[in-house]
């Protein structure tokens, strides 16, 4: 089922085309990325080090240049005051500013902003597919997410988003998404129905690039092919999303009350070498569902489970040489 | 109001004085007689195979940064195999030497590494300050942790040569950069705690002035964590005490 492979690869048109009538507006945005980039803020706090702003930049922390479509002024003005006090734990540092320098950076994160007009995108799009693609687009989704290899590491990679949600669900969290997880780092665009219809009809279309035929895509199948088993495995890893419960870097699980030993779902980087190879490759197949530490107490929210359907043995392998790779060196020593 | 403020001052270093005379007189334990203590001394080293430290590709300010990075988790030795930077203490001694806490440590950002990569302070009732130098003329960022706890994550823009931290808290605090998530350093904070020692280049480690008795010998390594063992002290002797590493699982 290598055919599973190729579901699993990219979908490249989102960076391909920008429509020709958004050509003029980009370089209105590029000229005042690059104004912020000449400011004394960047050249002396380095912010690109860690975020692209205009062309290029660091890989970190989300593109920066529509922020402002994201976020509020005074969301902006509370981020940039305290990082940690936002979202505990961050790596975007305090640098300490001064309220006057926050302003400066807030201007200059406005003047970066491309209005977008939903009524428009929606009228000048055939279909709602195509019109979710643009919107996708504009709202520059990919400042966070990652689709085949385009966008960045801030949020989940939605490149099978449609194998493993559903419109219903992706609605409810396009909606609003704190209400859904309260202090979810993932922005409330106060998107129109209409626009989250089309959004979510992109949304669902997003199963690995099977129908794609550019250019682009056929050098990351070349890749691909070429790739090496860990690097396969991570992929299905990201397919499956086994971030979703055993965290982003699958070595802090999600909480699970009531849940053996310590009522979080376990973290999976060390699992290759915590069991035997077949008895993980059993857990993985058929699932897991954890004993409860209080006999009379709730049924833990969360148990693994199994993904024999999902899988065929090839990827079961790559998934394992993943999981082998990711073993921290610390892991594989004690003392006696 | 001067007349008045003179006079306050006055009593309040008389106070002090009296305060001071009487925590002295405490705290220089008047049980502890050095003539009639031990010592433990021994060596922290892998079984047979060990882990070759690994290196890391630098992707970024690589003019500043060099190309290739070690990793500084794991310094074996090859002659002996033995383990730096493994804290040793002696747990629960009583009637001892008596801990004299440092006002102020350092720390260096050379080279994108930190400088030292570990280092243990005793910590006072004052707290202690971390002073953090920039040698690079880049951004680093400072972000501290206690466990997965963010203490602060303070950025120091390639300008900025020196700031300062202080800590009031004992425990493990790790600093990591982010920009550079190779670099990352611990510092740990005793308090009360004057027995330790830090494994050198060869995996040595050695601890004096321990009165007689039997007492628990605690080993700590950023990615091994802790063991335990129980140390026996008598008078002028140097008791010998190895602690091996393994491989996981076998
Ligand atoms: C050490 C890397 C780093 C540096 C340096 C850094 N940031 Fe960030 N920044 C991040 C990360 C990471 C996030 C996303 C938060 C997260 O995922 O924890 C972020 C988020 C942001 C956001 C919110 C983005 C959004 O889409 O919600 C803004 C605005 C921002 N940073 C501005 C700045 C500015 C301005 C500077 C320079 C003064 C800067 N950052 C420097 C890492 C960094
Ligand atoms: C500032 C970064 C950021 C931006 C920009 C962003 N997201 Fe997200 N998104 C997140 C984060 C973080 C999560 C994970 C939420 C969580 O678990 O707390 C997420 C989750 C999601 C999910 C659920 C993924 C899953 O598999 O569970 C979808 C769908 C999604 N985002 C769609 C979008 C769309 C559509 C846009 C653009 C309109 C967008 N996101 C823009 C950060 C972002
Ligand atoms: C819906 C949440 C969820 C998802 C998604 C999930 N897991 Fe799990 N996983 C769990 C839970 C809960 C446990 C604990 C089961 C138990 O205690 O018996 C677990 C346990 C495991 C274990 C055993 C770990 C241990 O130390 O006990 C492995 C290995 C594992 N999962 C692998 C995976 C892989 C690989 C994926 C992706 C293909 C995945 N899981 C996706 C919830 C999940």
């Amino acid at each position: 089922m290598r055919t599973l492979i190729f579901l699993m690869l990219f979908s490249a048109a989102i960076t391909a085309e920008a429509g020709a009538a958004d050509k003029k507006k980009d370089t209105a945005y590029l000229k005042a990325a690059e104004r912020f980039l000449k400011s004394d803020i960047v050249k002396q706090k380095n912010c690109n080090i860690c975020h692209t702003i205009g062309k290029s930049g660091g890989t970190v922390g989300p593109i920066l240049n529509q922020v402002s479509n994201r976020r509020s002024v005074e969301w902006l003005r509370k981020w940039l005051k305290d990082p940690n006090e936002v979202k505990p734990g961050t790596k975007m540092p305090n640098f300490q500013f001064s309220d006057i320098e926050i302003e400066t950076i807030v201007g200059y994160l406005k003047e970066m902003k491309r209005e977008i007009d939903g009524t428009e995108i929606l009228a000048r799009n055939s279909n709602l597919l195509e019109a979710g693609k643009d919107l996708f687009q504009s709202y520059d989704c990919l400042a966070c997410h990652r689709i085949g290899k385009t966008g960045r590491f801030n949020g989940p990679n939605l490149t099978w988003l449609g194998i493993r949600k559903t419109r219903d669900w992706e609605t409810v969290w396009l909606r609003d998404p704190d209400a859904y997880k309260p202090n979810t780092f993932m922005p409330n665009y106060h998107l129109e129905e209409s626009e989250i219809e089309a959004l979510v009809t992109y949304l669902e279309s997003l199963t690995g690039g099977e129908n794609e035929t550019s250019r682009e895509w056929e050098s990351i199948t070349a890749f691909f092919l070429d790739a090496r088993p860990r690097e396969r495995g991570r992929l299905v890893s990201e397919r499956l999303a086994c971030w979703s419960c055993h965290g982003p870097n699958l070595d802090e699980g999600e909480r699970n009350p009531n849940a053996q030993p310590d009522g979080f779902v376990p973290p999976i980087n060390t699992s290759y070498i915590d069991f035997e190879e077949e008895d993980l490759a059993a857990i993985i197949m058929q699932g897991s569902i954890p004993l409860k530490i209080d006999a009379d107490g709730q049924t833990p929210p969360f148990s693994c489970p199994p993904w024999n359907d999902a899988l065929d043995e090839s990827e079961l392998d790559d998934l394992l040489a993943f999981l082998n790779s990711i073993v921290p060196e610390s892991a594989k020593w004690e003392f006696e | 109001m001067q007349h008045i403020n003179f006079f306050q001052s006055r009593k309040t270093i008389l106070f002090l004085l009296v305060i001071s005379t009487f925590i002295l007189g405490f705290s220089r334990n008047s049980n502890y007689l050095p003539e009639k203590t031990g010592s433990v001394s021994g060596v922290i080293k892998f079984e047979e195979s060990y882990p070759k430290s690994k290196r890391i590709r630098v992707s970024k300010d690589n003019e500043v940064c060099g190309n290739i990075k070690k990793s500084p988790t794991f310094i074996v030795n090859r002659q002996n195999k033995g383990l730096k930077n493994v804290l040793v203490t002696i747990e629960g001694v009583k009637d001892g030497k008596v801990s004299s806490p440092q006002a102020k440590i350092t720390i260096e950002q050379i080279g994108c590494e930190y400088s030292p990569h570990m280092q243990v302070a005793e910590l006072g009732d004052d707290g202690i300050s971390l002073t953090v130098l920039n040698k690079d003329g880049i951004l680093h960022n400072i972000h501290s942790y206690l466990g997965k706890k963010t203490l602060f994550n303070i950025a120091q823009p390639k300008f900025k040569k020196r700031l300062t931290k202080t800590f009031t808290e004992p425990g493990v605090i790790k600093l990591k950069c982010d920009v550079h998530d190779w670099m990352v350093s611990y510092v740990i904070l005793l308090k009360d705690q004057p027995y330790y020692s830090v494994t050198d280049e060869k995996g040595n480690f050695s601890i004096d002035g321990i009165p007689p008795g039997t007492y628990t010998i605690k080993a700590w390594h950023e990615a091994l964590g802790n063991m335990e063992k129980q140390v026996t002290i008598t008078e002028g002797d140097d008791s010998a005490l190895d602690f091996v590493i393994k491989p996981k699982g076998r």
